[in-house]
């Protein structure tokens, strides 16, 4: 229960370093923001001699982290597990590192084969980290018009999944509709941006919190979504409203605050049951009769 | 924990039946029922569930199927009817009892609180059942276990030729054939009370330290019997307590192994064999599914089916292509066609993960359409719980984990009633029962600090109304 108040920037740094068990990272970009910076988040957090397969898609260049470089432009899923199986830690093998094994996206996997696929490189000494590029439309079959999108399912598999999102002082929606008519504003892509991180328990609850993060400092920064403070009503509300005075003085909202409502003395059990007696003038008492009591 | 490998050690065979052997009302009558049979200790073959007092109905029907079954056992099969096996069976069935509502035979879903929430009281015969779940959680699985569990324990209730020819027959649509071992077992009391109810099984042990003992102790004898007048005595205390209590008790007196509860931190022991549970694997396609399903039944034609779904179109379970409709809607529709050909003796519950459908609403509109009933489970997001921690700071056993909507409910939907309720309803998960109560929002006492301040400045701002009091107080004083 206490899972909820654990220190989220422990949790990034965590995650950061592979120490939080993981077999599935997705980061989540658009156009407006690569996940490249988070990924090099990773490479700065862990260990040296973690063996890192990188598995590309995009670029022939070879990073120059990886360890091992697998180019899987034009390769079916079978294809490329078979170029992947002799990188990752052998079954028959008694204590083996940690591996790490880096796509540069998801995209271009159908969402057919994709769980297949995840299922086959997954082992308890496999972390694999991975992009899904949002602003890549998705085709897929009309057979699969039921199954859930990979973009659905990538996210249902994962442990944890970091969306990335740019810092800029643009407003968001305005910021979806010049790129999506391909106009992109200045000052995107920058080593400063958000991140959105879910991280999913062994129950399935899933815990949501956003960093700002600096990949230049490497410095992270919690960020609470601050909630709209409620509005008190304000004499200032009223102005300019009407032409009639709606304004209350402060004097007249001390009045208004004391005036006791109706329900409020119902709620008020203190006398209850007692029988109050006023006397009057011409009430004659006997202070002498035990029994002449009033109550 | 540590205790109960102990007890594995010490106890012979009759641990293992213990186990099954169910019961709401164990860890009270278990002592005094064990203390009566050891003196007979071989007779492991008699109405051990039956024999529980109050029991009026099905009592007859245990002579009954006890008759059967030494006619099994003893002869052929085939000696009985098949007509009366059938007819006879629903009759004396543990597991079964009428509706409250509609008074058609029902059966336990293996959560007291779901059976509740049905309106029946349980799950009505040839009806089934999908639990849907909102999020990536696994709170859905905890009911399918217990589902399975209570047609196991419904099995064993007749002891161990419970094994051989029982009542129920579990099948399951699944290839995780781990299943078995996952099953939770019949929850026994708290942890003070298997203790001491362990305690008084060695004790009454015929062993040879417990000879001596008793022969150095003359008094132990004594000891015992007094034990057993205390137990006595509170067994009748019990019993006027529960006639002066509602109805509800009343009926679980007269159906007393309609339900149990599961502790799912346990497990059953000894796991579901073949012969009470059989998996069919899900993929085959829809028609040899259903062959396989409706001989299963008939193989089993003296029992009630309980059939299980479980994670339906998990994409890990799951191939793609069984997301088409072609393929899934013959499987479900032929399934639920062999529920309604056998609806005397079968229900069905199944569980789906809609997250990964939920922006195809036509395709889960087309999954619930061929289920009788239909339960979301929801459960609560991350600041919810945060929200709900911190107004149940100082009972956190009060925390609920979810939302429960109820989409449809079986027989009564099908009438044409509504029976759409959003909101109103809320789960919570423990180690010994999954709860359903009825949902309302904790009011959050954060600011309390806030209105004490109110209230004193309120108090110091009315001053006139004080001194009226105290004019009434002298004046009572007078």
């Amino acid at each position: 229960m206490a899972s909820t108040n654990n220190n989220p920037k422990v949790l990034l740094k965590r995650t950061f370093s592979l120490k939080e068990q993981s077999s599935l990272i997705l980061c989540t970009d658009t156009m407006a923001q690569s996940s490249r910076f988070v990924v090099e988040e990773f490479l700065d957090n862990i260990p040296d001699e973690m063996p890192i397969v990188f598995v590309s898609f995009e670029t022939p260049n070879r990073p120059k982290y990886a360890r091992q470089f697998i180019d899987a432009s034009g390769k079916t899923t079978q294809q490329l597990v078979a170029a992947l199986q002799p990188y990752l830690p052998q079954p028959q093998e008694q204590a083996p590192k940690m591996h790490l094994v880096i796509f540069d996206t998801f995209n271009y996997i159908g969402s057919e084969s994709l769980t297949q696929f995840i299922s086959t490189i997954a082992s308890p000494f496999v972390t694999i980290l991975a992009t899904y590029h949002q602003s890549i439309p998705a085709w897929r079959p009309a057979e699969l018009q039921n199954y859930p999108t990979a973009i659905q399912l990538l996210q249902f598999i994962a442990n944890t999944v970091i969306e990335v999102t740019p810092k800029t002082s643009i407003d968001e929606d305005d910021l979806d509709a010049d790129l999506s008519r391909f106009v992109i504003p200045k000052n995107l892509n920058n080593p400063t941006y958000y991140i959105t991180l879910t991280n999913k328990r062994k129950s399935g609850r899933a815990i949501k919190n956003k960093f700002l993060i600096n990949s230049k400092t490497h410095d992270y920064e919690y960020v609470i979504e601050k909630q709209e403070p409620v509005t008190d009503e304000s004499p200032e509300m009223f102005e300019g409203l009407t032409t009639f005075n709606l304004n209350t003085s402060e004097k007249q909202k001390l009045a208004k605050d004391q005036v006791e409502l109706p329900y409020l003395e119902a709620q008020s059990f203190n006398s209850g049951g007692a029988i109050v007696y006023e006397f009057e003038k011409d009430d004659d008492y006997d202070e002498e009769d035990p029994y002449e009591d009033p109550f | 924990m540590s205790f109960r490998k102990r007890g594995e050690v010490l106890s012979d065979g009759n641990a293992a039946r213990r186990n099954i052997v169910p019961g709401g009302m164990i860890p009270r009558d278990m002592p005094s029922r064990n203390n009566a049979q050891r003196p007979s200790g071989a007779i492991s073959r008699g109405p051990m569930g039956g024999a529980a007092p109050g029991r009026v109905v099905p009592n007859i029907g245990n002579v009954h199927r006890d008759l059967k079954g030494l006619h099994i056992s003893g002869r052929t099969a085939q000696a009985i009817p098949q007509a009366e096996a059938s007819s006879g069976f629903s009759a004396v069935h543990p597991g079964i009892r009428p509706s409250p509502a509609t008074s058609q035979q029902t059966t336990s879903t293996g959560c007291t609180d779901l059976d509740k929430l049905m309106g029946h009281s349980g799950f009505p015969l040839g009806c089934s059942l999908l639990i849907e779940e909102e999020s990536t959680t696994d709170f859905n699985s905890i009911l399918t276990k217990v589902y399975a569990s209570q047609g196991i324990v419904h099995n064993r209730i007749e002891g161990s030729h419970g094994f051989k020819d029982g009542n129920t027959h579990l099948i399951v649509l699944s290839l995780n054939h781990h299943l078995t071992k996952e099953l939770p077992g019949v929850y026994k009391g708290s942890r003070k009370d298997i203790k001491k109810s362990k305690i008084a099984q060695e004790q009454s042990k015929v062993t040879v330290s417990n000879l001596l003992e008793s022969q150095s102790k003359s008094n132990t004898s004594a000891q015992r019997n007094k034990d057993l007048k205390i137990a006595w005595r509170y067994g009748m205390n019990d019993d006027s307590a529960k006639s002066e209590s509602s109805r509800e008790v009343d009926q679980s007196e007269t159906y007393p192994d309609y339900n149990h509860q599961f502790d799912i931190t346990s497990t059953l022991i000894p796991a579901p064999t073949s012969n009470e549970i059989s998996f069919i694997s899900p993929l085959l396609p829809a028609a040899s599914v259903l062959s396989q399903m409706e001989s299963i039944i008939k193989r089993h034609n003296s029992k009630l089916i309980r059939i299980l779904l479980p994670n339906l179109l998990h994409p890990a379970l799951y191939p793609p292509k069984m997301t088409q409709l072609h393929e899934l809607i013959p499987l479900l529709h032929g399934l639920r066609s062999l529920l309604k050909k056998y609806k005397e003796r079968c229900v069905m519950l199944s569980t789906i993960s809609t997250s990964l459908y939920h922006n195809q609403p036509l395709f889960t509109a087309q999954i619930e359409q061929l289920f009788d009933g239909v339960i979301v489970l929801e459960p609560f997001g991350q600041e919810m719980l945060q929200f709900l921690e911190r107004a149940y700071k100082s009972q956190p056993n009060k925390i609920q984990h979810g939302l429960v909507h109820i989409k449809k409910l079986p027989v009564f939907s099908e009438r044409g009633e509504m029976h759409v309720s959003k909101s109103e309803w809320a789960f919570k998960n423990g180690r010994k029962r999954f709860e359903i109560e009825e949902w309302g929002i904790p009011v959050e006492d954060e600011d309390d600090s806030n209105k004490k301040n109110k209230d004193s400045s309120m108090q110091k701002a009315r001053p006139p109304q004080d001194e009226h009091q105290q004019s009434h107080t002298t004046n009572l004083d007078f």
